[in-house]
């Protein structure tokens, strides 16, 4: 289920009302957040029910296998690494199989075999990669000690399942959601609201940026060996503003609906494209699986603690695989070791931890200094996600180059070709959007109003404002629409 | 808990109410091409028999001569297309009650319709059921109705418009000189056939460049052979005919797996999809649109194409 369709708009009252009033008790409410959830799942294919429950299944039972192995630390490690292997071998048959029998395939047919018959028709379950990872975290911080196992199969379900998050993230942990499900909720009125805003928020973002952005970057990508650089540099920025509508949109639903029944799921975007560096946009930019990476890979790995060769060795692995994490294509790997290398580049220089407060504080606007370093990382961005959202690296290679050869300065030919291509509607709810994330950049989300603020004091104001969003999203929202990262 | 549901509500209430108010307080559009459907029943109850109706999207109004098909065939000819965004659910269902022994009925419906169930689509469901003062609203189905309920604030927004226009044009109604707007009901002949864009400029879209991909929606399929069915059991003869489509504009629009799914119920089409592709210097703006050139083609080649069946 698409929480942009019209059977989530009934789904999740029903489920709310259930919730609050019918299943009152812990327990009974951790039963209806599994039923609920893998209703909301099982809408795409109820076939892969069977996959969450057993990615589930394997490790709550781990949980209980090293509990049961207190104080033998080899068996436990056994039990750990048998439930990391299970886990990444089913990602692995899901997610990668058919790419590493192409590329085997290609391979082997340089020396004229062929292996042709061993690719399969392998549907790939939206939202793996996002519960394999989470059900992994939990029995790592078992096996670390950080979390006791726990005994209760259907906390753990819930946990795993969890409807807001399931799909797409944030890429929850162990140590901050499971034991929200081993405590009675209460609801709370400043919560449950500023949720309900987080959500209208994400909604804007998904369903009137990123789904009309999605029609002029298509539309321009699937022809772009005919287009000037300018259009291309048109078109990339489109997809950078379209990819975080889409993706932050659905986290900020994700977040605010796990409000409304009382959970506190952790931030996964912190406004990044008002970045000063590329590490900063890290810290900014899905910052649920960036820290999980650095939790689960690159401390173990040695981290920054070591040598510089290792540091940037350590740097390099973290991030192939967390380009090959987005899917099964080498223009995922390929753009994981271009942010790899540039996160290298202020690592050497020094600059890896700079700027970790919010950018002008305090002020109106940022100084000229500031400007330029946004500037440059946003442009460092674009440049990555041609890489991204190319097909093929030859397709990235061909895109980057046009960028910058001389038809970039055919101003004329290229606005007469964006005609129609609705950049004034794009530009105005973008140039929107930014407005007020820059405005509310020190909150959690554009529109959390508490405070002395004008939106703040007024609750007519406030009315209209939702009403304008509201009116905004079902008159612009494109034909309904997948997210980007369920694909991931 | 009680404080918050009841925000929400209040909320959820004034939204439903501002669109509501604006939805009835101002008057009907008189003009609105939607309002063309109300002429088009009547034409479905007054031709007499031996007839043939043509229903589907708007290729058929802006793709037909139903004169010329009538003196050549010597049959009546109903225009039943009106706007491939109402889903062709709704006139085949609505044609149910008049259809008659003997009746050749010719179903043209645009493409999409395969993919998307037929459902028609908010922007237009609404109008359509606005304009026709909510007929046939108890045969709807749970998608007709997300998409009238969807098309709620767009359509309260194009009123918003339509008060704006007032205060310059002293009219609630579309202008029928508007623009090169060829979308009203004063553009149709008293046939049902779409003339008023005939003194327009081409303005021709530039080709899709995406490939049809997407799949039958299989439910529609199913629901489609029953309607055949009905039709046939009432006496009338069902014909499938690919609707006219541009050139470069049939790669996006088109895909064989239409083909195998009408051939699954039985009903093929009777020509090559490909045979109705006209030249791009026919269109008149989209890829089923016509300039009266390609008019007088396509209905030429209709007249070959029934002939042999009459």
């Amino acid at each position: 289920m698409l929480f942009n369709s019209f059977e989530f708009l009934f789904f999740l009252p029903i489920v709310f009302l259930l919730y609050w009033f019918v299943f009152r008790e812990r327990r009974w409410q951790n039963l209806l957040i599994v039923v609920a959830s893998y209703i909301f799942y099982g809408w795409w294919d109820w076939r892969f029910l069977i996959l969450i429950a057993l990615t589930s299944f394997f490790s709550f039972s781990s949980g209980l296998l090293l509990e049961h192995y207190e104080g033998q630390r080899k068996r436990q490690k056994m039990v750990s690494a048998a439930n990391i292997a299970l886990n990444i071998a089913i990602l692995g048959v899901f997610k990668y199989y058919n790419f590493f029998v192409e590329n085997l395939d290609a391979l082997f047919g340089a020396l004229g075999w062929h292996l042709d018959w061993v690719t399969m028709n392998i549907i790939l379950p939206v939202g793996i990669s996002f519960y394999t990872f989470q059900a992994l975290s939990y029995s790592i911080d078992v096996y670390q000690k950080k979390l006791p196992a726990t005994h209760d199969i259907m906390e753990f379900f819930a946990y795993i399942s969890f409807f807001p998050q399931l799909v797409a993230g944030p890429i929850e942990r162990a140590t901050n959601l499971l034991p929200q499900f081993q405590k009675q909720r209460q609801f709370d009125y400043a919560k449950a609201v500023d949720g309900m805003r987080q959500m209208l928020w994400g909604f804007f973002k998904k369903m009137v940026i990123a789904d009309n952005c999605a029609i002029t970057v298509n539309q321009i990508w699937s022809e772009y060996s005919d287009q000037t650089g300018l259009v291309l540099w048109v078109c990339v920025t489109l997809f950078t503003f379209q990819i975080y509508c889409d993706f932050s949109g659905y986290s900020d639903i994700a977040i605010g609906s796990a409000r409304l029944f009382g959970f506190n799921l952790m931030r996964n975007f912190n406004f990044p494209y008002f970045s000063r560096s590329i590490p900063e946009f890290w810290r900014r930019w899905h910052i649920s699986f960036t820290t999980w990476f650095r939790d689960y890979i690159y401390f173990p790995l040695g981290g920054s603690r070591c040598d510089k060769r290792k540091v940037i060795r350590n740097v390099y692995i973290v991030w192939a695989i967390s380009g090959l994490w987005h899917g099964a294509n080498w223009t995922y790997v390929c753009w994981g070791l271009y942010h790899g290398t540039l996160l290298a580049i202020y690592n050497i220089c020094g600059i890896n931890t700079k700027y970790e407060h919010i950018v002008a504080y305090g002020k109106l606007l940022p100084n000229l200094k500031e400007s330029f370093q946004i500037v440059i990382t946003f442009t460092l961005t674009v440049i990555g996600f041609v890489i991204f959202r190319s097909e093929t690296i030859g397709d990235a290679g061909q895109y980057l180059m046009q960028m910058f050869n001389s038809s970039l300065f055919d101003v004329a030919g290229s606005l007469e070709y964006l005609k129609g291509k609705h950049l004034v509607f794009n530009s105005v709810v973008i140039a929107m959007m930014v407005v007020f994330e820059w405005i509310q950049r020190n909150k959690q989300h554009a529109l959390q109003l508490s405070g002395n603020g004008v939106l703040g004091r007024s609750s007519i104001l406030r009315f209209i404002l939702y009403f304008l969003l509201v009116m905004m999203i079902v008159i612009f929202a494109e034909k309904q629409s997948e997210f980007i990262y369920f694909q991931f | 808990m009680k404080r918050f549901i009841y925000k929400v509500s209040l909320f959820v209430f004034a939204f439903v109410a501002i669109n509501v108010v604006l939805q009835l307080s101002i008057p009907k559009d008189q003009n609105g091409y939607h309002c063309e459907y109300n002429h088009k029943v009547e034409l479905l109850e007054k031709t007499p028999s031996p007839r043939a109706v043509f229903i589907g999207g708007s290729n058929i109004p802006f793709g037909i001569n139903s004169k010329t098909l009538k003196d050549s065939l010597h049959i009546g000819i109903v225009d039943f297309g009106l706007h491939a965004g109402i889903g062709i659910r709704f006139p085949l269902v609505d044609y149910l009650d008049y259809v008659r022994k003997g009746d050749v009925v010719v179903i043209q419906m645009e493409y999409a319709n395969y993919f998307t169930g037929g459902n028609g689509e908010p922007e237009s469901l609404l109008p359509l059921m606005v304009a026709t003062n909510w007929r046939n609203i108890g045969r709807l189905n749970f998608h007709q109705w997300r998409n009238i309920l969807v098309g709620v604030p767009q359509v309260t927004v194009l009123n918003l418009k339509r008060v704006l226009n007032y205060t310059t044009t002293k009219s609630f109604d579309t202008p029928s000189e508007n623009d090169n707007f060829a979308y009203v009901k004063s553009g149709f002949n008293e046939l049902g056939d779409e003339v008023g864009h005939f003194k327009y400029p081409n303005i021709v879209e530039p080709p899709m460049r995406k490939v049809e991909d997407r799949t039958i929606d299989s439910d529609f399929m199913v629901w489609l052979a029953d309607m055949i069915q009905q039709y046939e059991q009432r006496g009338a003869k069902v014909v499938m005919l690919p609707p006219v489509c541009l050139t470069t504009h049939f790669i996006a629009l088109y895909n064989n797996n239409i083909g195998e799914a009408l051939g699954s119920i039985h009903h093929p089409y009777i020509v090559d999809p490909q045979d109705m592709v006209l030249d791009d210097s026919c269109a008149f703006n989209t890829g089923y649109h016509l300039n009266e050139e390609g008019v007088r083609q396509n209905t030429s080649k209709i007249i070959k194409i029934l002939r042999p069946l009459l």
